[in-house]
């Protein structure tokens, strides 16, 4: 049974953390395997086999340390593991003694300096990277996910070049790449930084957002509006289940979004250069966080269907875009945009005009703050929403009415209804 | 479209200062010999008799002096074209250059324009030692306010001197005197090449080869060179140095992954570190290996022509520089020709 120690990887190294064991108990071991990636004071190291066996027992956690020359794991000659060794992956810690001791009954040294390796045959600096690609091949290589480390490199000195990466993807792709960060920054110091390459959504995003915060001038106007009654309905409704099964506030804004931009019309347009196009339909995009980014889901008519349809349609709508399947007209149609962070402790915020629209609302949660009455102070259900508009085609005034409008609709809500 | 013809380089030059002059009065030329002697090199033959002593101007050797002149015309309104015989002497009027006409629009907060073109043969030609064979690009480009201008055939020439002459900012024209009788197809009447755009004279996928001017032929024939062996190289001449045509570079680089700067000048702070900088920076996902530039050798030019060809820039350095950049060396047959100034 031929323990597996922590091995002293430096000079100043006193203890070292696992950061992967890549065989898993009952595994069958051949010398020169890598059983785990090792973190010290200095780097990433891969710790090689220097026995043959079947891992019976890992004795340092995947995150855990061990000090330089305590067992970490146990190899069993392959013939006398036991059914039960291989589940013996005992979670408990190694023994941390300020000092290892080597095990009395194995005779053996604590620890190998030879079963190391460093990722990389190129010997290179601390610090440095250890697999020597060209920029080129690295960003191929990072756009389909290959392991640098499962290619030869041909260019001078060994370097990975571009046709190496090309070559093993046209070979069917060389290993996928594994754990990112173990591949690209095997010894990134604790501060480093990482690269995420932009999905397409969040290439979209960037590239709107610039635009519009560089080409349409924004105005905000904001407004404290009283939802003590809205809560109250909004609870009954969900009560009443039906279709207003799953109601949120964000529906009960959408269809008293929907009436207000009826109302005053002037904040359902868009900007087209010349001339003010204003929309007869009312189709309200929800800005919706999805994995790759945000998008922005379009309910149709807000201000003619009632709301359990509203309802039905968003929820539906919203499911259809967390999951990435879309139907047509999904995300296309939109003539003002409601973005809503009242799900977290946001009060308030000023949203980005998604072009071409004139508008967008931001809605802040809804919070308990003490209100006058009167000559009274009361406590209140009050939400903040910032009306973020295109000043080439809309006023302060306009805004002031819109929000009037919304302020009057969700205060006494049962036009929402009706 | 104007019809092309065959003429030279230097006829080239001749027609565009022709054409320009015939087009606005306020153009004229001033030099050593460019008038009774009809130019030291011949490019301003016959002018003298076509628009007369006031317009063609011979001076004394004084490039201090009527580089001087050409820019107090030029604020004042007149559009000079000021040759000097070689571009080593334009040093004795560098204070001119860098001081007055680089900086005056800009002191004075654009009150003037300065439209005057500096222009005349530069680098080395053959056998005319340390003093008379320098490339002086980069000390021009290195100076906000100067345009610097290259040009590498004779449709360039005329293009290039034509824009140039219409240009409201001060240009360095930089010819060659090795290119002067240098043919080529040149459109008559009206043929224009705006400043600032680089032009692709050959299109290859493996490596981008960046370079102007009389190194253009060398990288040229190095190119033909590979294309035996089998590798494409792109040519991206630059035509203006200043301002750089820096998108088609990158655009180019993208494609091949690989750049190498061919220039004629010393290595060290040269335009092709500029270039290379600029490539590292905003192409540097798109590298598969470090830049390389082919440069004259760190040396003052010795005058004897065997020394002389081994400090220059050559077809075998260039491909050498090419192979190394693929990885695909060849073992050195002549050390001394594959050596190269790095």
């Amino acid at each position: 049974m031929p323990d597996v120690n922590m091995p002293k990887l430096s000079d100043t190294m006193e203890e070292g953390k696992i950061l992967r064991w890549l065989k898993k108990p009952g595994e069958r071991v051949a010398i020169g395997d890598i059983l785990a990636e090792v973190e010290t004071d200095k780097a990433n190291m891969e710790l090689e086999a220097y026995d043959e066996g079947v891992l019976s027992e890992v004795r340092v956690k995947e995150g855990e340390s061990a000090p330089v020359g305590a067992v970490i794991a146990v190899l069993a000659g392959a013939d006398d593991v036991k059914p039960a060794a291989r589940l013996a992956s005992r979670p408990e810690p190694a023994p941390a003694p300020a000092r290892a001791e080597p095990r009395p009954e194995s005779g053996r040294e604590p620890w190998r300096p030879t079963v190391v390796r460093r990722p990389e045959a190129a010997a290179e600096p601390e610090g440095g990277e250890a697999i020597k690609a060209s920029p080129r091949a690295r960003r191929i290589a990072r756009e389909h996910e290959i392991d640098l480390r499962s290619l030869r490199g041909t260019g001078p000195g060994g370097r990975i070049v571009e046709k190496d990466v090309e070559g093993a993807i046209a070979a069917g792709g060389a290993a996928p790449k594994k754990e990112a960060e173990t591949v690209s920054a095997p010894e990134a110091p604790p501060r480093g930084e990482r690269r995420m390459e932009l999905s397409r959504v969040r290439r979209t995003t960037a590239k709107r957002m610039s635009e519009s915060k560089r080409e349409v001038p924004h105005f905000y106007a904001s407004s404290d509006i009283r939802m003590d009654e809205a809560v109250r309905l909004k609870a009954t409704l969900a009560d009443l289940g039906g279709e207003f099964e799953g109601i949120t506030f964000t529906h009960l804004v959408l269809k008293a979004v929907g009436i207000a931009l009826t109302r005053v019309p002037e904040v359902n347009a868009s900007y087209d250069g010349d001339a003010i196009v204003l929309h007869d339909t009312v189709h309200v995009g929800i800005a919706t966080a999805v994995e790759t980014g945000l998008i922005v889901p379009v309910v149709h008519d807000c201000d003619r269907q009632p709301l359990g349809a509203l309802v039905r349609q968003a929820r539906a709508l919203v499911e259809r875009a967390r999951a990435g399947r879309f139907e047509s007209g999904d995300l296309i149609g939109g003539t003002f945009t409601l973005s809503n962070l009242g799900m977290y402790p946001v009060s308030t915020f000023a949203a980005v005009i998604n072009p071409p629209q004139a508008a967008i609302l931001a809605v802040g949660a809804i919070r308990d703050v003490p209100v006058v009455e009167g000559s009274h102070v009361v406590p209140g259900r009050l939400m903040t929403v910032t009306l973020s508009c295109d000043h080439r085609i809309i006023d302060g005034v306009i805004a002031g009415r819109f929000l009037a409008e919304l302020s009057g609709l969700l205060t006494r809500p049962l036009a929402l209804v009706v | 479209m104007p019809e092309p013809r065959v003429i030279t380089f230097r006829e080239a030059l001749r027609e565009a200062m022709a054409e320009e002059m015939e087009r606005d009065p306020s153009i004229f030329l001033m030099g050593e010999e460019v008038g009774h002697y009809q130019g030291a090199y011949k490019v301003s033959e016959g002018l003298l008799a076509r628009f007369g002593e006031k317009r063609v101007i011979d001076t004394p050797i004084a490039e201090t002096g009527f580089a001087g002149v050409g820019i107090g015309a030029a604020m004042v309104g007149l559009r000079p074209i000021i040759e000097f015989m070689t571009w080593n002497f334009s040093l004795t009027a560098y204070d001119q250059l860098v001081n007055n006409a680089a900086k005056l629009r800009y002191m004075a907060n654009g009150q003037f324009t300065l439209p005057i073109v500096f222009r005349g043969p530069g680098g080395a030609a053959h056998a005319l030692a340390a003093q008379h064979s320098q490339a002086l690009e980069s000390l021009y480009a290195h100076v906000p306010g100067l345009k610097v201008v290259m040009p590498a055939t004779p449709a360039d020439a005329k293009g290039l001197l034509k824009a140039a002459i219409r240009d409201d900012d001060p240009v360095v024209f930089i010819e060659s005197e090795v290119m002067y009788a240098l043919k080529g197809e040149v459109p008559a009447g009206e043929h224009l090449v705006p400043l600032g755009v680089a032009d692709v004279k050959r299109r290859g996928r493996d490596v981008t080869i960046v370079t102007w001017a009389k190194m253009l032929h060398t990288s040229l024939k190095a190119a033909e060179e590979l294309a035996q062996a089998g590798i494409e190289a792109e040519v991206v001449d630059l035509r203006t140095i200043r301002p750089l045509d820096t998108e088609a570079i990158f655009a180019s680089v993208r494609r091949t992954g690989r750049c190498l700067v061919v220039q004629e000048g010393w290595p060290f702070a040269g335009v092709a570190s500029e270039i290379i900088t600029l490539v590292v920076r905003e192409a540097f996902d798109d590298l598969d290996a470090p830049p390389e530039r082919v440069t004259s050798l760190d040396v003052p030019m010795p005058y004897a022509t065997n020394l002389e060809a081994l400090v220059l820039p050559s077809p075998d350095r260039v491909v050498a520089a090419v192979r190394r950049l693929l990885g695909r060396e060849q073992s050195p047959a002549r050390p001394a020709a594959a050596g190269g100034a790095r």
